[in-house]
């Protein structure tokens, strides 16, 4: 069912540097707004003043040379600062996005495939079992080690389940294609490419229920290849992993 | 009576020999090898399926409940379900009437049904799917040709023919957009072969006498063979016991 | 006069007469070639607008049987009469592949290069009139494989028109067409663009200086250096990745992939960057090989019909040859997203940054000419005008994903496809659209219907924005690209409604096709001819005969002046052509 929360302009904003890219999105289209309409006004008024008409014929040189020289260096200059002035700020966005070390992280490690997240986490000890593509396999989809004792409490799902106010690193990794890791309302995209094991992190602000989703062309499924992303409060999230860890069911061995 | 009844008549008269023919047709043989397949050992680590993350359809289909994989089901009396028998030689150069329709294999709350199964070399496999979601069936043929298509919900049966004899190992069809799906298909050019149970137990039956390597296959723990000779009219038991 | 001798040649040919299959099937003449060109490109964008019909009626009303269409597909296509999502990849990998590399490569160099350029310059053919054919043909055969391919087994090639490895790599059999296919797309291309280089360095007329050619020809003289540089790079990824699918290399191909839950075949070791950097290494300046000759048709057109010298023709030259080099140093912008470094992303930044400039300068230009005009309104004009806005639209949303935070967002979302469609639909393709009504009376000798012109110019123009003015809101409510249903997503579910006004758009669009393709066959077959110079247009194509006999010029043209020396003050006429007198 439709939420009302996603129409036709930006969706909710939950995260902490969602804000950065939204400003930004914000400031370059009222640019370009400004721009068009100027130029818009311009072409219109051309076009109503310069018709051909009786009695009006065209000018061979309208505008002096000296002038249009001027004209032409002030276009050049006034594009070069206005778009390097809107680089810059991004620059130092883009530092405080990925150059920050978050203190207390929650570790997850998100796991591509045709068509489907899978999300691995580390379970009670807080630590990963061994993992490779060789141990990929029906009963170790995350590619666990399965006789390393580290990961006989992880335990993978395909939703993703974070919780609020703490910082969260996600290690993107895809076992076959390129796929690509998008969750809107944290104004997030990264590509998860094969052989290659990327970080990402980010921190949400507010409690729910909303969608991660491929962004990169994967295969027939690609439109499917989503997942729930389920922001917890701490407690919630507590308990949310006390109960995966009874479903493993393996403490009574 | 007029000219066309006694033409149909006729026809009939000539036909239903045929017919009944076919039907009593005598089975190739009378020997009969059963047995068991046991597992020993420990256990391994299965986690069960959370759905609901990726597909809402699916976990509702099981009451939101998670759901444990059909890769190693080890039953009450000690007996391995889900594994793959048949014989794999003697048989050579002898044919066998093949079943009439086609092999089926069902797309029920994302697993599919039955999860190992044989068919006959020539015969179709129909995938029907019952879900309220899509699913593609991708089947990652090493003989056979290769297959991958869309089923939408609400949609028809995808029917695939099989032309080459693959069973060592059969064949894998998994569904890509529920990573979870897979199923076994073995493809076989005679009709002995059997899937163990609840039960553990496997009976060829009918068999020509002669000697046969029969061999067992399991999707975790591979596979396995024994060499039985048998006349006409005996019954043989074969044990295979996989160890964890 | 060092063409003089090329002139005795080709004219003695003229005097030969040619049999039908030399005449119009095997012909070596520019103009007969750039119509064939123009034809077949116009076919293939048609068809590739085809495909595109079909996904909107998918994306508009998922899962519902395709109209009339629909019964006719085969079952590996649809699911009674729903389309499925291997055929909706299928169409959107081809329809990216026609478009570009069949439809407006083609009809942009191929057609209007051809036609127009030689004659512009005052040659009596293109350089290698023998490699012209090749090239036609070459693209001819290359189309043919792409639109076989939809009989392969599994279909088309489905990985999308960018084909990103490892995902072709493991595609159904469609992908190894594809590659063929390009292999002859491209070959083409590279004769094409070598002729083109030769023909405007060495072949122009006496007098024809390289600062009185006209904006036109420089636009196809960048165009083709463009494609000479950079489709090599797409070249050899092509045979890189035919051979990882024939021959069990992994150029594109990391260790320890895990397909379907088993273990590839392949040995390892490669790099699925690697095609994408070879492939926006092309891809890149392939966008302004899409773009400069229709800003090239556009500043004719312009000039023209505003009646006065183009605005900065000097700076719009040396704009579009710093355009051409700066188009090689920004491929990664499109691979901000692929966990680049902060070093390269900024060095991408920039240079995209700076590339924006020249483009700026160029559209500057054409809209300060206008100022002190007397402009008509025929409708190569109106479509030239309209590309401003649209050009304009384009380039500027551009901005957003050149800087990499709000790239972080908008990447790979309807808001990229809004993108470039501005740039090439409703810039290129309306470019081209002036181009046809401008050359027309040229190539045929009869003029189009006005009226039926500018019926086609509006409800075109309405229609182009129906489509993909809703995309750029799609796109920032976080809907992204190549999803077979976006209603899967609950972004895609509130954006619903866009997606039928963009569906419906597209279709109303195809139905504002008629009246020009009506207008194009029917001008044909009228008795009233054009006049020899309907435009009152300076350039030389308008000082041969029309339509241009084989050879051209009666007598070898010889420029005095400039190309838009319109409204000249103290000239006889509000125009005074580049050639006034003819050698000998």
């Amino acid at each position: 069912m439709k939420d009302p929360q996603y129409g036709w302009w930006l969706p909710p904003d939950v995260s902490t540097n969602g804000w950065v890219v939204d400003q930004l999105l914000a400031i370059i289209h009222w640019f370009m707004l400004a721009l068009f309409v100027g130029w818009g006004i311009f072409i219109i008024y051309c076009l109503l003043r310069f018709r051909a008409r009786e009695g009006h014929s065209a000018v061979y040189e309208p505008i002096k040379a000296a002038f249009s020289k001027w004209l032409e260096v002030g276009v050049a200059v006034a594009e070069g600062v206005v778009l390097v002035a809107l680089a810059m700020p991004a620059w130092a966005a883009i530092k405080n996005i990925t150059a920050e070390v978050p203190e207390n992280p929650v570790i997850i490690r998100a796991v591509a495939e045709q068509f489907k997240w899978l999300f691995h986490y580390s379970g009670k000890d807080g630590v990963f079992g061994a993992i490779g593509s060789e141990f990929i396999s029906t009963d170790s989809p995350a590619g666990v080690d399965p006789d390393d004792e580290a990961g006989y409490d992880d335990f993978w799902v395909y939703g993703l389940h974070i919780p609020v106010d703490r910082p969260v690193i996600t290690r993107l990794s895809s076992k076959d294609v390129i796929h690509s890791f998008k969750i809107p309302v944290m104004r997030l995209t990264q590509d998860a490419i094969p052989g290659l094991e990327i970080a990402v992190w980010y921190q949400a602000t507010d409690t729910g229920k909303f969608q991660v989703g491929c962004a990169q062309l994967c295969g027939l499924g690609h439109y499917e290849m989503k997942a729930d992303f389920v922001i917890h409060s701490p407690e919630g999230y507590q308990a949310w992993l006390d109960e995966e860890h009874a479903a493993l069911g393996f403490d009574d061995e | 009576m007029n000219k066309l009844s006694i033409l149909v008549v006729a026809l009939l008269v000539v036909l239903l020999p045929v017919q009944s023919g076919g039907q009593a047709e005598k089975p190739a043989g009378t020997a009969t090898v059963t047995g068991s397949v046991k597992f020993e050992g420990k256990k391994p680590r299965i986690r069960a399926i959370d759905m609901s993350g990726a597909d809402a359809k699916c976990s509702e289909a099981h009451g939101g409940k998670r759901l444990k994989p059909d890769t190693v089901i080890i039953n009450k009396n000690g007996t391995l379900r889900n594994a793959f028998v048949w014989v794999k030689s003697g048989l050579e150069g002898k044919s066998f009437p093949m079943p009439e329709g086609d092999a089926m294999l069902d797309q029920k709350g994302c697993t599919y049904t039955p999860h190992v199964q044989g068919m006959r070399k020539g015969q179709s496999l129909a995938i029907k799917t019952s879900d309220p979601t899509a699913h593609n069936v991708h089947g990652y043929a090493k003989v056979n040709r290769s297959f991958n298509r869309s089923q939408p919900a609400g949609a028809g049966d995808v029917s695939i023919r099989m032309r080459r004899d693959e069973s060592s190992p059969p064949m894998k069809i998994k569904c890509d957009i529920h990573p979870w799906m897979n199923a076994y298909v073995a493809v076989v050019d005679h009709p002995y072969y059997a899937v163990t149970g609840e039960d553990g137990s496997f009976t060829l039956a009918n068999l020509p006498a002669g000697t046969y390597i029969v061999e067992v296959w399991h999707e975790k723990y591979g596979v396995m063979e024994e060499t039985i000779t048998i006349g006409d009219g005996e019954a043989k038991s074969i044990e295979f016991t996989y160890a964890g | 006069m060092r063409n003089t001798r090329h002139w005795g040649l080709t004219m003695s040919d003229s005097h030969d007469e040619l049999n039908f299959w030399r005449k119009y099937v095997f012909s070596t003449d520019h103009k007969t070639i750039g119509i064939q060109y123009g034809i077949t490109a116009l076919v293939f964008l048609f068809f590739g607008f085809s495909l595109m019909m079909m996904m909107r009626w998918q994306l508009a009303y998922p899962g519902q049987a395709i109209p009339i269409i629909g019964a006719l597909l085969g079952d590996t296509f649809v699911n009674r009469g729903a389309m499925l999502p291997e055929f909706y990849n299928q169409l959107g990998a081809m329809h990216g592949t026609i478009m570009v590399f069949m439809g407006i490569v083609p009809l942009a160099v191929g057609a209007f290069g051809n036609f127009v350029v030689p004659l512009q310059i005052g040659a009596a053919d293109m350089a290698f009139p023998r490699l012209n054919m090749m090239s036609y043909q070459a693209f001819v055969i290359g189309g043919v494989i792409m639109l076989l391919s939809f009989l392969a087994p599994g279909g088309a090639a489905s990985s999308g028109w960018t084909s990103y490895a490892p995902l072709s790599d493991i595609a159904t059999s469609g992908q190894t067409w594809w590659l063929i296919g390009m292999i002859f797309l491209i070959f083409s291309s590279l004769l094409g663009a070598i002729n083109f280089i030769v023909t405007i360095i060495h072949l122009r007329a006496e007098g024809m200086t390289f600062f009185r050619l006209p904006f036109f020809v420089w636009s196809q003289l960048v165009t083709a250096f463009l494609l000479l540089l950079a489709f090599p790079a797409l070249q050899a990824a092509a045979v890189f990745q035919l051979m990882d699918r024939l021959a069990g290399t992994s150029f594109f191909l990391p260790s320890g992939l895990v397909v379907g839950g088993e273990a590839s075949a392949a040995v390892g070791g490669g790099s699925p960057l690697l095609w994408q950097h070879l492939f926006w290494f092309l891809a890149h300046p392939e966008v302004y090989v899409l773009i400069l000759p229709g800003m090239g048709i556009v500043a004719e057109v312009i000039a023209i019909n505003t009646r006065k010298p183009l605005w900065g023709y000097r700076s719009m030259v040396y704009s579009l040859v710093f355009l051409g080099f700066m188009s090689f140093c920004v491929w990664a912008h499109h691979m901000f997203l692929t966990g680049m470094g902060t070093t390269m992303s900024t060095f991408f930044q920039i240079t995209t940054m700076i590339i924006s400039i020249p483009s700026v300068i160029i559209l500057s230009c054409l809209v300060i000419s206008l100022w002190g005009g007397s402009i008509r309104f025929p409708v190569p004009m109106l479509f030239a005008l309209a590309f401003l806005p649209m050009f304009g639209i384009g380039g500027l949303t551009g901005l957003p994903l050149g800087l990499a935070v709000p790239d972080v967002y908008l990447h790979d979302s309807y808001y990229v496809i809004g993108h470039f469609h501005y740039v090439v639909a409703p810039g290129t393709i309306f470019a081209m659209f002036a181009g046809i009504y401008h050359w027309y009376p040229k190539a045929t000798g009869r003029a189009m219907n006005e009226s039926l012109g500018k019926l086609h110019f509006w409800l075109s123009f309405i229609f182009m924005n129906g489509i993909f003015m809703p995309m750029m809101f799609e796109g920032m409510a976080g809907v992204s690209r190549r999803l077979f249903n976006p209603e899967v997503y609950n972004t895609g579910l509130g954006a619903h409604g866009l997606t039928v006004i963009s569906s419906w758009s597209a279709w109303c669009l195809a139905l504002s096709q008629l009246p020009f393709i009506y207008n194009f066959f029917a001008s044909m077959r009228k008795k009233e001819r054009a006049e020899e110079n309907p435009w009152q247009a300076t350039t030389l194509e308008w000082a041969t005969p029309t339509p241009p006999p084989h050879g051209n010029f009666p007598s070898p043209p010889v420029v005095e002046r400039g190309p838009y020396e319109y409204s000249v003050p103290g000239a006889a006429s509000d125009f005074s052509p580049q050639a006034v007198k003819q050698g000998v």
